[in-house]
Order: structure tokens, then sequence, then C-alpha cells
């Protein structure tokens, strides 16, 4: 019989209450102060227009005017919205498929798996700041020894660069989930249409991927949710002063700014912030209606 | 004709997904190997030879490590008054944020997690749908309204902020616990609970430790977050520096040599070898499968 079942059959008593909400309680308040309260406090931020003059707050749309007109006027604002989109389209593209692929290799254990398994796993032990700080040097001197360019400062491979090694970096825990989520499929479907003279290929995508569709969806999702806070390791590699807006996304942007803003300034980035969750929920569950909707069906 | 056509795809599938992890692992390991190798090579050496290991000519500057050791610090302002912190202190600041945060981040989904299963009331359900739809919503930019909360809280530039702000059971660890939960059987519960056992002790005594391997997981895997992050600690409670600050502090220093390529190469290092060293013994526990998402019936 399951915990659950167990508990939900236990008659109701109060020292189960009183425990329940023992349990509940600090999580409860630190998510209505901490998630609740400070989105709420967000949004009342973002209505505050900070008068020079009076030295006063005004509440009002001036932030959000401000924002929009910002969002379409501002070169390295415009520059930012590109690159952090790119880099969206380019993550889930190239980054999901490859985790699918090597997840399947390490499903497979296929010659070398446990290997593949460390060095995937590599990027998310040694700290981003570390690795960025190693490959910035790596992509400048030495790619300079080796190919006659610096990566990073050439101005036809900076950008290209800086989302390689972002996407690079980012999938291996990815691969890992992907492929516990292959090796719950049961042996016997697998055998089942191993015997009828399914391909690896057919078996990839007819078997592997339809069965483990609601973790893939999970991290399309969620990956919609990162649009604009991924920051594509520019931080890490340059700090506050990236050398060229090229390669500025929304997360850097916001992240340097509120780094280094006045309190008066914290209005305009509560709105920036709300507008672009406005721009992202629809996407995100409209996202994952699609997915449910008209992902791959097992059957 | 059929096997050996079979054989040839199983190849392609295995080769081309071979050839693609080899590029990947070179593209991580090459960097890395040539960031140790330059961590060890004298200035001089490394602009005449950028590639190669330390020349005979020049040795193994091994006392890069010591010189960028004792160099190894981050400067900090607290209400208006400038000061430095060194390795020692930023030790102590990552160990109280590191295993502070990881505790605290570990516990409180389990706990809401393990209740959540137990009893699947109108309450819990809420708890479930909440964690499902926060990690929908994209919250973006509300930095500004947490450092304003955090301040009027009396919590912001304060460790034991840091902490509470870590204690909530949102995040896809929750449901790992939430799925560990409902998986587990009931039996021995419940037969505590015949024998007079109270509910704490049901879940400390008895449920806790069955599922102690997922739970140490968890705790190493948010260890090495916390331990490689340092953007929170820069942003809301600068007063004290961790050891993944310094490293980025000292990445953006330009005096007394640490701006050459071998020195910074050193500082990198050794922020890395003691969480190489934790990822060394417990690979094979991080690595391990962590279900969350359920597979389609």
């Amino acid at each position: 019989m399951s915990l659950a079942k167990t508990g939900a059959k236990t008659k109701i008593a109060w020292s189960k209450v009183l425990f329940y909400a023992c349990i509940v309680a600090i999580p409860v308040v630190q998510f209505a102060i901490f998630y609740v309260g400070v989105n709420i406090n967000s949004i009342i931020l973002a209505f505050q227009n900070w008068d020079g003059l009076t030295e006063t707050y005004e509440f009002g749309f001036g932030n959000f005017v401000k924002v929009v007109t910002d969002l379409f006027t501002d070169p390295k604002l415009i520059v930012s919205m590109k690159n952090s989109l790119i880099l969206f389209v380019v993550g889930v593209a190239v980054g999901s498929t490859l985790a699918l692929l090597f997840s399947y290799y390490i499903y497979k254990k296929h010659f070398g798996y446990g290997f593949f398994k460390v060095v995937l796993f590599i990027p998310n032990v040694v700290s981003a700041v570390t690795l960025a700080i190693m490959l910035r040097y790596f992509t400048t001197e030495a790619s300079k020894a080796i190919i006659g360019i610096e990566l990073l400062t050439n101005p036809a491979t900076k950008l290209p660069t800086f989302i390689f090694m972002s996407v690079m970096l980012s999938f291996g825990v990815q691969t890992l989930i992907f492929s516990g989520a292959m090796s719950g499929i049961s042996e016997s479907i697998t055998e089942a249409a191993v015997l009828d003279g399914i391909t690896p290929i057919k078996e990839l995508i007819l078997i592997d991927i339809p069965m483990i569709f609601p973790t893939i969806s999970v991290f399309i999702v969620s990956s919609i949710a990162q649009i604009f806070l991924n920051q594509m390791n520019v931080f890490n590699m340059y700090g506050a002063g990236a050398p060229d807006i090229n390669i500025y996304t929304i997360g850097y942007w916001m992240y340097t700014n509120v780094l280094g803003a006045l309190s008066t300034e914290y209005p305009y980035y509560s709105a920036f912030g709300l507008v672009l969750t406005f721009i992202t929920i629809p996407v995100a569950f409209l996202a994952k209606y699609l997915l449910d909707k008209c992902g791959p069906s097992v059957d | 004709m059929v096997q050996t056509k079979k054989k040839i795809q199983i190849n392609s599938l295995a080769i081309a997904s071979i050839i693609i992890l080899i590029v990947y692992c070179a593209c991580i390991l090459i960097p890395i190997i040539w960031g140790m190798m330059t961590s060890v090579k004298n200035i001089d050496d490394f602009r005449n030879n950028v590639l190669g290991l330390p020349s005979f000519e020049f040795g193994w500057a091994f006392d890069n490590y010591p010189y960028v050791l004792n160099l190894f610090h981050a400067d900090a302002v607290y209400e208006g008054r400038a000061f430095t912190v060194d390795l020692w202190g930023m030790l102590i600041n990552t160990l109280m944020y590191v295993i502070g945060c990881s505790l605290i981040a570990t516990v409180t989904p389990c706990l809401t997690a393990y209740v959540v299963a137990k009893f699947p009331n109108v309450f819990s359900k809420i708890i479930y749908g909440t964690v499902l739809v926060a990690m929908m919503i994209p919250i973006v930019g509300s930095y500004p309204s947490e450092i304003v909360m955090l301040k009027n809280l009396g919590l912001y530039n304060t460790m034991y902020g840091a902490w509470i702000q870590k204690a909530n059971f949102l995040g896809m660890y929750f449901l790992v616990f939430h799925a560990t939960f409902e998986r587990l059987s009931g039996d021995y519960s419940e037969a505590a609970e015949l024998d007079g056992a109270n509910e704490f002790t049901v879940m400390f005594k008895i449920i806790l430790p069955l599922v102690s391997n997922i739970f140490f997981t968890v705790f190493l895997i948010y260890f090495i977050q916390f331990w490689n992050d340092y953007q929170t600690p820069h942003l809301y409670f600068p007063a004290y520096p961790t050891i993944a600050y310094g490293s980025f502090y000292m990445s953006q220093l330009y005096m007394h040599g640490l701006e050459t390529v071998p020195l910074r190469m050193t500082s990198c290092i050794i922020v890395v070898i003691p969480i190489l060293i934790l990822f060394i013994i417990f690979s094979e526990r991080l690595m391990s499968n962590i279900s969350m998402g359920g597979l389609k019936e």
C-alpha cells in the first residue's frame, strides 16, 4: 500500500493537523513573502515614477511607456533582445537535439558511455565563472596561436562563439535526466520493437522520445522561462564592463543595470521585468498547450 | 541481408553519436587542460609558448599557486565602509553560505513534499499546483523588488537573509522528492503508527532514512551549485564575498601581475580543486538517475 493511500485512509486527528501545519508553515510564509510579496512589490514598484524635482514618487504608467519605447529605440536593448532570442532558439534546437542523441547513447550503454557521462556533467561541477574565464582566454590567446584568429574579439566570430559556448555548457544535466527517464522505459517494449526489426533511429524517434516526452516538455517550457534571464556567460567573462554591445543579452543588461542602480531607478527596472514577464507568460503557456496537444504519441 | 542492414544502421547512429560526443568532449576538456597547463607557466614562457607544456628553460612555475593564494582577496563595502576580505574570510563566508543554503534548500522541499504526498488534501493539491505553475511562470527581473523587500525586512546583506531566501519549496527537487515519497511503501509507517509512534517519529526515524540517498544527492547538487554561485552573494549580500565571488573579482583585477593569463588560470584552478575532489568522491551519486518527469503510459 502506498504512503499516500495510507495517509488518506488514516483518520484525521488533530495531532496530524498540527504536524502538517508545523511542516508547511515556514515554507508557506516564505513563499508568501519571497514569491507572492516580491512579485506584488514588483508590480507596485513598477507603477512608481520618481520625480527628481520634488523628490517624490508618483503613481502612473510612465515607467511602462519608457520601457516599451526603449525596447524599440535603444540600440543596446534591440541587440540584447535579438541575442536572447537567437540563444533560445539555438539552445532548444541544437542543445535539446544533442541532449537527446547523447542520452540515447548513454541509455544504450554504448562504448565509453561512463566517460562521456562524466564529461557532460563537468560544466555543472566546475564553476561557470571559472569555465568562462578559461574559455575566454582559450578563444583569444590559444585560438590565435592555433588558427590565427581571436574568436572572441573578431567581429565575425564573436557572437557565434558566445552562443556556441553557452549552448555547449548548458545541456549536460538535461542529457543525464533524459537518459535517466529513458532507463525507466520498460525493456519489454524495446525488446518487442527490436524483435519486430526496428532500427535504432526509429526506436529513438518512435519509442524513446514519445515515452519521455513529458520530461522533454518540462525542459522546453522551463527554457522559455529562461529566455530573458540567460546572460550568455558575458558577465562571467567581462563583469559589468563587456567591451561590445553586440554580445549583450537581456539577462546581462538587466543584471548589470540592477547591480549598479540607485534605489530611485528600481521602479524602471521592475517595470522592465514585468513587461518581459507578460511577454513570456503567454508564450510559455502556449508552448505547454501545444506540446501537450501536438507532442508525439506513444500509439 | 536484413541482419547486415540492421547492423549498419545500429553502427551509423552510434558512430554519429560518438563523433559528436568526441568533438564535445574536446571542446570541454581541451580548454580545461590548457588552463591547468597555463596555470603552471611562467609569464615569459607563456608569451612564446601559448599552447605547449611549460618549457625546460623556465620549468613548471608551481610557485604561481602560493603567489596567487597570498593575493587572493575581494574588496567589499558595508554601510559605506570599504574593507578587504582575505581567502580565509571568504572560505568562512563560503562555508556558511554553501552549507546553510544547501541544507535549507534540500530540507524545505523534502519535508513539504513528504506531507503533500502523505496527506493528499486540498491544501496539498494547492501546494503541488503552485510548484507546477511557478515553474512555468517566468518571472523576469524581480531583483529590484527582492532587494527592496530584503532591505525592508532587515535581511539585506546578512547571511541569515540568504538562508531564509532559500527556504522555499518551489522547483524541480520538490517534484523529485514528491515522486520518491509517492513510490514509498506505507507499510513501515503504518506499523510504526500502530505501535504508537507519532508523525514526527515516523517522519524522522522511518521515512527520512529511507530517502537518505536521494536527500544526500540533492544536497550535493545544491552544494556544488551554491559553491559556484557568485552572483547571488554579489547582489544580495555584498559584505560577505565568497570564494566564487573572489575568483570572479580576481579575474577582473589588473594589479600585482594578476592580469597575466597564467595567474588568471591559477586563480581559476584554485577554486576548482575542492569541488573537483568532491566530484571525484561522489561522482556516481551525483550522476545517478533522478526521476522527475515520468513516462507516458
